[in-house]
């Protein structure tokens, strides 16, 4: 799941703080580390968090549900309910409680009451449309999300969560659509470009295969350093090149470049591996990514 | 964003010369300017306006020193999204968390879900 996966059990009570703080801010699914990380560290002295506490708590809350860590997730939601009686955060956590359970009915009355309670909130129903993904209705849930997006139209995950719903489906079109609707809340952030690109290459087609080059092309220039973005273009130029409906010229274009992106490819492996490390495997790939080059 | 605007062509001897003789001519005309009050003081003349070839020096040689500074400063650079975004992964930029499910493998890895899955749990606080 995580590349860089490490021990939790052993840092420090600062370095677990700070760390619990960046995955909130990024907003990065790793359930099992906030678990660890909180037992073996941070519940030694819940109150050295201070103002942090009950923020933390509620992370470590919704980790310990993504966990099936009933027992941690009860007792986080009693610390919570002890300080504020009657909160509507803490009753949410409550009703994704019920959820993690599979008690559906009572979950969703709770919601129910939520969203009568405070209409304009999106995160109550999102976590409706959610609950209906969790029971495994997906085209219930991506109509709810389509419902959700008439009134949230700028709900960038939202749009995202759409997104991969439709590429669940098979539909690419939709799914394109969908990202494209992402893409225009954060224009330069290559990783959504590179998304929609891989939608496009993968819809298939010369048209799209053209679209998806581009998107590429673009990804890679607010990322010099992306990968992806490189073996898309030669993908996409290598795909556009065996066509049959293109010009000598366009040919050429497509041709060259591929040819670029393999040489930046292997420049960056090289400035990654150099050679001399271990001259063997470095060989294969380079024999691998010249292999990609058509003539 | 990457743009292109009066940066396109290289800077040549030329731009800088202009740019140098342009720092020079303006600095000369506050030392003017300076120079004049000065004049008018000793004369025990009134301070009207500064002399007209004084404040032409002085615009055309601002003129001068920005168009020939862009040329030396070079091309725009192009704002670095990658900063921002090029550390973080799909995993992370992807994961949608206000509409993650509870429904996966992890219940068949946990601990205390089989002992507690066969009990009707329910939370008592629920304070409508």
């Amino acid at each position: 799941m995580v590349a860089d996966r490490r021990d939790w059990t052993t840092v420090s009570f600062e370095e677990g703080r700070e760390a619990l703080k960046e995955w909130r801010e990024e907003h990065a699914r790793r359930s099992e580390e906030v678990v660890e990380l909180w037992e073996h560290v941070l519940s030694r002295s819940p109150s050295s968090l201070a103002d942090e506490l009950c923020t933390v708590y509620e992370q470590v809350c919704i980790a310990a549900l993504d966990c099936s860590r009933t027992d941690l997730a009860h007792e986080c939601i009693n610390a919570l309910h002890k300080r504020f009686p009657g909160s509507s955060r803490v009753l949410r956590l409550q009703a994704m409680f019920y959820e993690a359970r599979g008690q559906w009915k009572t979950a969703d009355d709770i919601y129910e009451k939520l969203i009568t309670a405070d209409e304009t909130n999106p995160a109550y129903r999102k976590r409706r449309v959610a609950m209906l993904l969790g029971q495994g209705k997906r085209l219930e849930g991506i109509k709810a999300l389509v419902e959700h997006l008439e009134s949230f139209i700028t709900d960038s995950e939202a749009w995202l969560q759409l997104s991969e719903l439709y590429l669940a489906e098979s539909d690419y079109a939709r799914a394109a659509h969908a990202m494209e609707e992402v893409l225009l809340t954060a224009p330069t952030n290559s990783i959504y470009l590179r998304r929609l690109a891989d939608i496009r290459y993968t819809q298939g087609g010369q048209e799209n295969v053209e679209v998806a080059r581009a998107y590429y092309e673009q990804a890679l220039k607010f990322s010099p350093v992306d990968l992806r973005a490189l073996y898309g273009i030669v993908l996409s130029c290598n795909t556009l090149v065996a066509t049959a409906r293109v010009t000598p010229d366009k040919k050429r274009e497509y041709m060259t470049a591929a040819a670029a992106a393999l040489a930046r490819i292997q420049e960056r492996y090289e400035s990654v591996e150099p050679e001399a490390a271990n001259p063997e495997e470095h060989s294969n790939i380079m024999e691998a990514v010249r292999g990609m080059e058509i003539h | 964003m990457p743009s292109s605007a009066s940066g396109s062509a290289p800077a040549t001897f030329l731009h800088k010369v202009i740019a140098a003789v342009s720092i020079a001519a303006l600095v000369h005309a506050g030392y003017s300017a300076a120079q004049h009050r000065l004049y008018l003081r000793l004369t025990e003349q009134p301070f009207t306006a500064l002399p007209a070839d004084i404040v032409a020096q002085t615009l055309a040689s601002l003129i001068f020193l920005c168009w020939a500074y862009t040329h030396v400063a070079g091309a725009f650079q192009p704002i670095r999204a990658d900063i921002a975004n090029g550390r973080r992964k799909w995993d992370d930029v992807g994961s949608c968390l206000s509409f993650a499910t509870f429904e996966h493998r992890a219940k068949a890895l946990s601990p205390t879900y089989a002992f507690d899955s066969g009990r009707s749990v329910s939370i008592l606080l629920l304070l409508f």
